[in-house]
């Protein structure tokens, strides 16, 4: 079985005309994960039982002649953030560990109903807070194509297990760029839908006016059976929105001819690496000799969105982690009091990045500082969807690099927490504006994946994974696998 | 440059519940303000009569009706499964209230 090649339609082909067996194909990758993850650590649990089981129910209905569903047999991979029944789930945190969910979440069940096969559970940074998968207390994922650096995060257990053939596709979730980013440095593909698009019961909520459960995938075709199979509104999240699902049949008969391209100047800045920005444009051509328009634009309040970010986000996370307490669930740490309790419990529970962040939120929402910060933070937020909205009045969609950077080195970043949110400086406005956001392969820098991301109005997934996928083809990247390990 | 002095720390700590170690105060005061004298740049744009965003999808009154739907019986065995210490269905905490 040649991993590079494989991919979803591969799959269903492979298994109607019986060129393989679906427990072959699950087994292949539980092989995969056994030869290379005790190197890359991108899975926290891997549920290779149960995985096995549900390969024999897809043979069986091969054999019976059955027609397969979308994603029948395809082996995926879930952030350790989404709830999965009967199976632990940490959030990558000490406070969770040993929690045994007892229901699953919205979208892996879909992608359970559409025939899917979860591989396990992928490690992250801790609550999804980070941009490097450092700061997951269970150890650090690393990058499959140079160990001693960083996958990028929060979904790097996700982006790492896709790049390095472990699994064809994974959830994510993305708040502030934590599939784009990753998927950038490992050399994956990465959606960010739109708010509302994806239901997030049973996500273990960071910041709930940015979170979005995202997916991870070698190619934008399979990402966009995944996202099929994923979207659409769901009674128990009553942020998701009723709109047509994105079709991957779109996708084969897209091109570049007359799409409109904006190249916000804000993205390409000083202080970036001078060799990612070089590829980004050169991206940008071949996609205007691909019959593109590349226009230059502004977006003026980008240089403010990472502040934003960082009001917002650590004050709703501050609030979505008060839950964490040892009382109902989690670590609980004995003390004289109740209130002492709580502080040993959630002290001994938290890492040090969601203390920062808790800290921080609570700080922002404290009296007397709630209209400085937080109501600042929700107006400056405003401009920042006008300045999209304007922009898409003249471009179908927004070409941008995905980080200022190529992944860096393992403890580069851990010391100096704005440093390491700096990498996050060109995927939150995204968050912030709630816009879909594609982070696609665009070549190499020393040996080293970037990625280029494409971004495009509320609801423009079929449109943005078209133009995604013909830039797929016009870019023509050879499709290889990393051999860490 | 924000300054947050110590006692802003530890009043933040109460707030929040936790109970940091003094190295660990020091440090969050560092890296605290140096956080917090960066997103201060905000203060930089005019926002004078600028609408706050609070959602972006401008959905509007989600509702249900109000019904208590009951849970499966594993449902709630797995949630009690998951409490740290509890006598049969209820779960146990220190004093609330004291003399």
């Amino acid at each position: 079985m040649h991993f590079a090649d494989l991919a979803i339609h591969t799959i269903r082909d492979g298994l109607a005309k019986k060129t393989f067996s679906c427990r072959e194909l699950i087994s292949a990758h539980l092989a995969r994960i056994e030869a290379v993850d005790a190197t890359i650590h991108a899975f926290l649990q891997v549920t290779q039982e149960a995985a096995l089981q549900q390969a024999d129910v897809v043979d069986k209905k091969i054999a019976a002649g059955e027609t397969l569903k979308s994603l029948d047999g395809v082996p995926v991979a879930i952030k350790d953030v989404l709830v999965t029944k009967g199976v632990p789930t940490t959030a990558a945190s000490k406070i969770l560990e040993g929690y045994v969910p007892p229901y699953t979440a919205t979208a892996v069940e879909r992608l359970y109903a559409a025939g899917a096969i979860m591989l396990g559970k992928t490690n992250c940074d801790e609550f999804a807070m980070g941009a490097s998968g450092e700061h997951s207390a269970y150890g650090p994922t690393r990058n499959p194509w140079d160990t001693e650096r960083v996958p990028g995060g929060s979904s790097s257990g996700s982006a790492a297990a896709v790049a390095s053939g472990m699994s064809i596709a994974a959830l994510g979730t993305d708040t502030g760029g934590s599939v784009r980013q990753p998927a950038g440095f490992c050399g994956v593909v990465g959606v960010k839908p739109t708010y509302g698009r994806v239901s997030r019961y049973g996500l273990i909520a960071l910041a709930s006016s940015l979170d979005q459960v995202g997916v991870l995938t070698r190619s934008v075709d399979d990402a966009a059976f995944v996202l099929q199979a994923i979207s659409g509104q769901d009674a128990q999240d009553a942020t998701s929105v009723d709109m047509p699902v994105p079709n991957p049949a779109a996708l084969s008969a897209s091109d570049l001819k007359g799409v409109r391209i904006g190249l916000p100047s804000e993205y390409f800045i000083e202080g970036m690496d001078p060799a990612v920005e070089r590829l980004v444009r050169a991206t940008a051509d071949t996609f205007a000799a691909a019959g593109a328009t590349t226009v230059d634009i502004s977006l003026p309040h980008t240089e403010y969105g990472l502040a934003v970010y960082y009001i917002i986000q650590p004050a709703e996370a501050s609030t979505n982690l008060a839950r964490y307490d040892g009382i109902r669930f989690g670590k609980r740490v004995d003390a004289e009091t109740l209130e002492r309790v709580y502080h040993a419990s959630r002290d001994a529970g938290f890492g040090a990045e969601p203390k920062r962040r808790i800290m921080l939120g609570t700080y922002a929402l404290s009296a007397g500082y709630y209209d400085a910060y937080y109501r600042k933070a929700q107006k400056v937020r405003t401009l920042i969807r006008q300045d999209f909205a304007d922009a898409f009045r003249s471009v179908d969609a927004i070409l941008a690099p995905t980080s200022p950077g190529v992944p860096f080195r393992l403890g580069d970043n851990v010391q100096d927490p704005l440093t390491m949110y700096l990498a996050d400086v060109f995927t939150v406005p995204a968050n912030i504006a709630g816009i879909p956001g594609i982070s696609i392969p665009c070549g190499w820098v020393g040996g080293l994946p970037v990625g280029a991301q494409l971004m495009g109005p509320m609801w423009s997934e079929e449109r943005l994974l078209m133009i995604a996928a013909a830039a797929e083809r016009a870019l023509a990247l050879p499709r290889r696998l990393p051999n860490p390990g | 440059m924000a300054t947050i002095d110590l006692t802003e720390v530890r009043r933040v700590m109460q707030l929040c519940r936790l109970g940091l170690t003094n190295e660990e105060q020091r440090r969050m005061q560092e890296q605290l303000s140096k956080i917090v004298s960066y997103v201060e740049k905000l203060n930089a744009v005019p926002t004078g009569d600028v609408a706050e965003t609070h959602q972006v999808t401008d959905q509007a009154n989600v509702t249900r009706a109000d019904d208590v739907q009951m849970q499966p019986p594993d449902v709630v065995a797995g949630l009690l499964t998951n409490v740290p210490e509890r006598e049969g269905r209820a779960i146990s905490v220190k004093t609330v209230l004291t003399k």
